[in-house]
């Protein structure tokens, strides 16, 4: 079931900019400090990620849970959240 | 092999090999193709090889049909026609009186009836050879036609002596279990083919089929049980 949280609204409503990659939906302190730690400390990088993953939403989970450590549900709910920013956007 | 070692270029080649969709081998991505190689070597290579194996087989089944055309004894340089046609007439008629010899086998199992009609259509000119080998290659037969085409090659020569009627029909029994070896075929199945289709109508076949049919059905069912006694006189 997603429930879509209020962090996920406002991260899919309006473009990212230089948000910091805490702002993903998904991603919270623990996780956002260790993507920061190997250079992904905004997150437009992570959106860059999955879309040089050719938004391979299989892989981008993958890549994100050993990148962060982030457990499946943290890692669905924010591959979610880029998925349907980019339908928004890009 | 040490996937790190390898160049980007190489690891979107292997990343292809392993049918792995993916997009650049960039700094941020390599860590995770080379994990998917590893994983995908691990379950081992996509079996591109197999379907090879299964055309050479059937290849070589072909090859095996094509060179015992020779010694029919009927082709100059240039005619070669009737061979092939010869050849599929008479595994034409292997193939439907065995389809018939099964049937019938299937609907009389173990009743002595059924040796008795194999024997009577085996008293055909044609069939006398095989006698011997009835019993094993009723079921087989069924099951795989294509291996019979060895051993049923020698005898076609004889087909063509006896029956005065000239028969198309690589199709209906032939065919199905040589399309899928249709891209590796030897050029000589397919002239033949062409070329049968060209000489006889498909409705001589049809006849030929029924009459062979309505044939070993009235044979069949003329057929005296021998139940009782063999060594019984009959009076």
């Amino acid at each position: 079931m997603s429930t879509t949280s209020k962090k996920h609204q406002d991260f899919v409503d309006e473009p990212m900019g230089n948000k910091a990659v805490t702002a993903l939906p998904g991603i919270g302190d623990a996780l956002g400090t260790k993507l920061q730690k190997q250079d992904f400390d905004k997150a437009y990088m992570v959106l860059g990620q999955y879309l040089v993953l050719k938004k391979n939403t299989e892989q981008f989970t993958e890549w994100l849970k050993k990148a962060s450590g982030a457990n499946s549900r943290q890692a669905a709910e924010c591959t979610e959240s880029l998925h349907e920013w980019c339908n928004n956007f890009l | 092999m040490s996937l790190s070692s390898k160049s980007a270029q190489e690891i979107s080649e292997l990343l292809d090999e392993y049918g792995i969709k993916h997009g650049p081998v960039v700094d941020s991505t390599r860590a995770l193709y080379e994990k998917k190689l590893r994983e995908a070597m691990a379950r081992g290579k996509r079996a591109k090889p197999s379907p090879d194996k299964t055309y050479y087989r059937e290849e070589e089944e072909e090859v095996v049909y094509h060179t015992y055309r020779p010694p029919m004894g009927t082709e100059g340089a240039g005619d070669s026609s009737v061979p092939f046609l010869l050849i599929t007439f008479g595994s034409n008629i292997y193939a439907q009186s065995h389809f018939f010899f099964f049937f019938f086998w299937i609907t009389n199992c173990k009743q002595e009836r059924f040796r008795f009609s194999y024997f009577v259509c085996f008293s055909c000119p044609f069939r006398k050879p095989y006698m011997r080998s009835r019993p094993e290659y009723t079921e087989r037969e069924y099951e795989d036609e294509r291996t019979y085409s060895r051993p049923n090659l020698e005898y076609r020569g004889r087909d063509y002596v006896h029956e005065p009627h000239v028969y198309d029909t690589p199709s209906s029994f032939r065919n199905p279990s040589y399309l899928k070896s249709t891209p590796v075929k030897p050029g000589g199945d397919t002239p033949k083919k062409a070329e049968s289709s060209h000489l006889i109508p498909p409705w001589v076949q049809v006849l030929f089929f029924l009459a062979v049919a309505g044939f070993l059905y009235f044979v069949f069912s003329n057929m005296e049980t021998t139940h009782s006694d063999p060594f019984k006189k009959i009076e």
